[in-house]
Parts: C-alpha cells; sequence; structure tokens
C-alpha cells in the first residue's frame, strides 16, 4: 500500500515522468527494440524539462510587460499565446500530470469514436490535441474537477472535439480538396466556420482570389521566431516608452530602460523558441507512437491534418486571410476595451496559420469578397473569444497570456459557463 | 442508425476511379511516350513531363509509379501544384492499405511522409 502511495504521490504527480511513461507504453506497444524504448522514454522526459525551462523564461517576460503596460496604457495587456498557457499549467500551476493524462484521454476518445461511429476521424495534429489538453484541464480544475474525474471530463470533452470539428468542416474541405481523402485537425475550426457563414452572407464563390495576382511581402514569415519577433520588439519599445524612463529604468538596472525593453521581448522570443523544441521533444515520441496505434485501429480513419494541408489548394486565399485577419485583430485591440474587455494584442503566428486557413474557407465560399469581409469578422471574433476568458486566467495564476485557437478556447468556455455552475448545484 | 456505424462490412481500401481496359491501353501508350520524352525534357518541360507521368500511373492505379514521379517532380520544382495535391491523396492511399495489412513500418513511412509534405507545404507557403 505504501509504495502504490509513493507512486501516485511523488511518481505520478511528476509530470515529466508521466509524459516519459505515456511514451514507454507507446513505444513498448509497437513493440520497439529496447534500445529505441530507453531512448524514446528518456527524450520525452527531456522534452518536459527543455518546455519547463522555455516557460520560465516567458513568464519572466510577461511579468515585465505586464508591469510597463499596466503604467503605460492603465489597462491590462494580454498576449496571445497558447505556448505561454500551455506552459504556464504544466510548469508554474503543477498541473502537467493531469494535462498528460488528458492527452492520452483525449486521444483513446478519439479513437473509441472513429472505431465505433460512422465519424471516422482521427485527429492527427499532436500539438493541437496538447493545447485542448491545458485548457480543458487548467479550466476543469477551475471547475473545481480533480484526479480521475478532472481527467475523464477533459478526454471527453477533448476527445468530442477531436471528431466533431472535422466532422464539421468537412463539407467545406470537400469543396476545397475535391475529395474526401483528409479532413482538418486544426482547434480553429469554430474560427473557420464562423468566417465561412460571414461570407456566404457578402460573398460571391465564382470570383475567386485565385484568379487575381497578389504582391510578394511575407518574407519575414519565412521563419517562426522571426515572425513573433516582427511584433514583440515594437510592441515592448512602444509600450516601455509610454511607460516612461522614470517607471522602467529601475526594473532595467545599469542598462538603458529601451534596450532593457528590447531584450527582454528578445526573451520572449527565446522562451517560445525554448518551450516549442521541448513540445517538439516530448511529441516526437508520443504521437508516432500512438497515430500508429490508431491508424491500424480504424483503418478507413480519414486523417485530420494540421491546416497547412489545404495551403497548396488556395495559396492567394491564404495572404488574403492572413492580411485581413490581421486587420480584424487591431480593430478589436482597440475596440474590445471600451467595452470593458482587455486589450489583446495580435498574435501574428495564429493570424498567419488560423487567418490563412480562415481565408480558404471564406473564399471557398464567397470569393474574394467572402474572403476580405469574412477575414476581417474573423480577427475581430477570435480576439473577442479570448478577451472573455481574461479574467478566469487571472483568477486561475496565469500571467499577462490568453489561448488562441478558438475551439479550445470554446472548450474552456464549456467549463465556465455550463460545467461549473452545475457543478456549484451538485 | 443516426450515431452508430451498422456497416459490418469488412474494411476496404478505397481506391481511385476505375479506369475502363481499353483506356488503360492508352495510358500505357502515353506513358511510354511521356518517358520517352523525359529522359532529353529539361527545365520546366522536364517538370511538365514528370507531373504527366505522376497523373497517368495515378489514373491506372499504379500509386507506387506515381509516387516516385510526383516526388522527384516536387524535389525538383518545389512549388504548389498538382504534385503537392495528389501526393497527399497517393499518401493517405498507401498509409491505408498499410493499415489493413497491419504493416506497421508501411504505415509509419507513409504516416512520416504526411508530416514531411505538410512541413513542404508551409515552406513553400512562407515563401509565396
Amino acid at each position: 500500500m505504501s509504495v502504490i502511495n509513493f507512486i501516485i504521490n511523488n511518481i505520478l504527480t511528476q509530470a515529466g515522468i508521466t509524459l516519459a511513461l505515456i511514451a514507454l507504453l507507446g513505444l513498448v506497444l509497437q513493440r520497439k527494440s529496447i534500445g529505441q524504448t530507453i531512448a524514446g522514454t528518456f527524450k520525452t522526459l527531456l522534452g518536459f524539462q527543455v518546455l519547463s525551462a522555455g516557460s520560465a523564461i516567458i513568464v519572466a517576460s510577461l511579468i515585465y510587460f505586464g508591469k510597463i503596460f499596466t503604467q503605460g496604457f492603465h489597462m491590462q495587456g494580454i498576449i496571445p499565446s497558447i505556448e505561454a498557457i500551455n506552459g504556464q499549467a504544466m510548469n508554474e500551476l503543477g498541473l502537467g500530470s493531469p494535462i498528460a493524462f488528458t492527452f492520452l484521454a483525449i486521444f483513446v476518445v478519439n479513437i473509441i469514436i472513429a472505431r465505433f461511429t460512422k465519424w471516422k476521424y482521427v485527429f492527427l495534429t499532436g500539438q493541437a490535441i496538447l493545447w485542448m489538453a491545458t485548457m480543458c484541464t487548467a479550466f476543469g480544475y477551475f471547475a473545481g474537477l480533480r484526479g480521475f474525474m478532472l481527467v475523464a471530463v477533459g478526454g471527453v470533452i477533448g476527445g468530442i472535439f477531436a471528431v466533431a470539428m472535422p466532422a464539421m468542416a468537412q463539407p467545406i474541405v470537400r469543396k476545397i480538396t475535391g475529395n474526401n481523402d483528409i479532413a482538418l485537425g486544426h482547434f480553429c475550426t469554430i474560427g473557420y466556420l464562423f468566417e465561412a457563414g460571414v461570407a456566404k452572407l457578402v460573398g460571391n464563390p465564382k470570383q475567386s482570389v485565385e484568379k487575381i495576382e497578389l504582391p510578394k511581402a511575407f518574407e519575414f514569415l519565412q521563419d517562426t521566431y522571426l515572425s513573433v519577433m516582427v511584433i514583440m520588439v515594437p510592441l515592448y519599445l512602444i509600450t516601455a516608452f509610454f511607460a516612461g524612463e522614470e517607471f522602467c529604468q529601475p526594473i532595467a538596472g545599469n542598462t538603458n530602460y529601451l534596450v532593457h525593453s528590447f531584450l527582454q521581448a528578445i526573451q520572449f522570443v527565446v522562451g517560445v523558441y525554448v518551450l516549442l523544441a521541448g513540445v517538439r521533444l516530448i511529441l516526437g515520441e508520443i504521437v508516432p507512437a500512438f497515430r500508429g496505434i490508431a491508424m491500424k485501429i480504424v483503418p478507413d480513419a480519414i486523417p485530420a491534418l494540421d491546416c497547412p494541408v489545404l495551403f497548396p489548394f488556395s495559396p492567394n486565399a491564404v495572404i488574403v486571410g492572413f492580411v485581413t485577419t490581421t486587420i480584424g485583430t487591431v480593430i478589436a485591440m482597440f475596440v474590445l476595451p471600451s467595452f470593458g474587455l482587455a486589450m489583446i494584442l495580435p498574435g501574428m503566428l495564429t493570424n498567419f496559420f488560423a487567418g490563412g486557413t480562415a481565408g480558404i474557407f471564406g473564399n471557398a465560399v464567397g470569393g474574394k469578397r467572402g474572403a476580405i469581409i469574412g477575414g476581417i469578422a474573423h480577427g475581430f471574433f477570435i480576439t473577442l473569444l479570448p478577451a472573455l476568458l481574461v479574467t478566469i486566467f487571472n483568477t486561475l495564476g496565469f500571467v499577462n497570456a490568453t489561448a488562441t485557437d478558438v475551439d479550445t478556447i470554446s472548450a474552456a468556455l464549456l467549463y465556465a459557463w455550463i460545467i461549473m455552475p452545475l457543478m456549484t448545484l451538485l | 442508425m443516426f450515431f452508430w456505424n451498422n456497416n459490418k462490412k469488412k474494411q476496404e481500401v478505397p481506391v481511385i476511379e476505375k479506369v475502363e481496359v481499353a483506356d488503360i491501353e492508352k495510358l500505357k501508350e502515353k506513358i511510354e511516350c511521356l518517358e520517352t520524352d523525359l529522359t532529353a525534357a529539361l527545365g520546366k518541360d522536364r517538370i511538365a513531363c514528370l507531373n504527366a507521368l505522376g497523373s497517368a500511373y495515378m489514373e491506372i492505379q499504379d500509386t507506387e509509379q506515381a509516387i516516385h514521379y510526383y516526388e522527384i517532380s516536387l524535389e525538383e520544382d518545389t512549388v504548389f501544384g498538382k504534385a503537392c495535391t495528389d501526393l497527399m491523396s497517393l499518401y493517405n492511399i498507401k498509409r491505408r492499405e498499410a493499415a489493413v495489412a497491419k504493416d506497421d513500418e508501411q504505415l509509419q513511412l507513409y504516416l512520416n511522409k504526411i508530416d514531411n509534405l505538410m512541413q513542404t507545404t508551409k515552406t513553400i507557403m512562407r515563401k509565396v
């Protein structure tokens, strides 16, 4: 009994060890060699430590940013970064183990639904499942769920989303790709359907955006971290300028306050780089193991793949979607505070990947007018939803960040608006 | 029923639309001509030839040869086009075949090929 207690209290509560054990399970089920199994297990453990290090770097930078933003603009400035949310949840808030178990549970529930129902979608984007597991666990914890129930409820909700989102998008995905071979596995689907809805009202599908020539001006997007830096550096510098030298210089010490601000922006980018390196190490062993198992259990599965799968079918729409979504997020950034909501700063990566994919949906349904007007509406929508969660994120202890992927936010709102009231009644 | 899968048929691997025998013969002749042309073709003509071969093999349901030519085309000219979109379909067909045959190695091979194709797609998009 004491051995079991020791395992539960000292081993399974350690997120890195939990993740490593999940990877071990996957590698053993795949009948990998002893060497591969040991290497894969330890790489996963290492990946969690790298993720934790990245999270600590991000949090330090966000704490600084929060102080200077409040001083400079007298409101809370929120950076949309699901990576920061995940890092904080797994590390600073100590939810790493439940998140790891929920991640596995989502996979299992997805496979069960795909195996026994007519919805054969298997969600293969490992990173997205990790973000969903994070949000389900964090908000399940906020709703008062603990232990097995926290994981089980998160697994069921996440698993349903993993099937329902590809299923809902599939009629339009079929229209885009011309076949039913692949589905979309990206937890921003509610946003895509929102844009499609707006595009249907205002657009004309016969006037496709692919028929026009667009300028080439997105070289800075060639590198993920350069893209983040392009936004973060001006943001931090402008904010420090408005906060003023008198406030910022004591924080900066012997370094000029603007140089210190610049370095803090770079620190944020470094934190994201390190965190994502950790995520890749973790998922690099777990995802191949479990998706192999999933594909064998559901051989007629329709794989739900990450959003770049649609880019070849409509590249101009990606560019239009990115630009118009960015316009929408900037409008929302200034408008939402007048309604008492936090100022959500634009997230360039979300605007590119989610905005770009939304543009493809908008164009498929409403042509270029649908892609343009739908894109601006989409940008506003994907800023509004995270803004609704800021108060709860603050209560949970997250520092100056909010989530980005709207499906994960919708799952969180499900917990906040339905599950939590139900828990209170019980 | 609305929810449960009542279809208890043995899992079948979906195939590309069946082609008539006469058409297959014509396609095989076309393939022979294209392979001859390929030996001398350069630049854009070579890419067009490779894509035409990929497409022709796809039509006669020779997925391996179709993949072979489309992969060469994408490697030599990494842009969005038929090679990119058809390869995704072809990789899925091979993935399903491997899943039905419970061939782990092939399954992982084609899942990794799908991953690499998506990475290529991201890279192309950023250079657009």
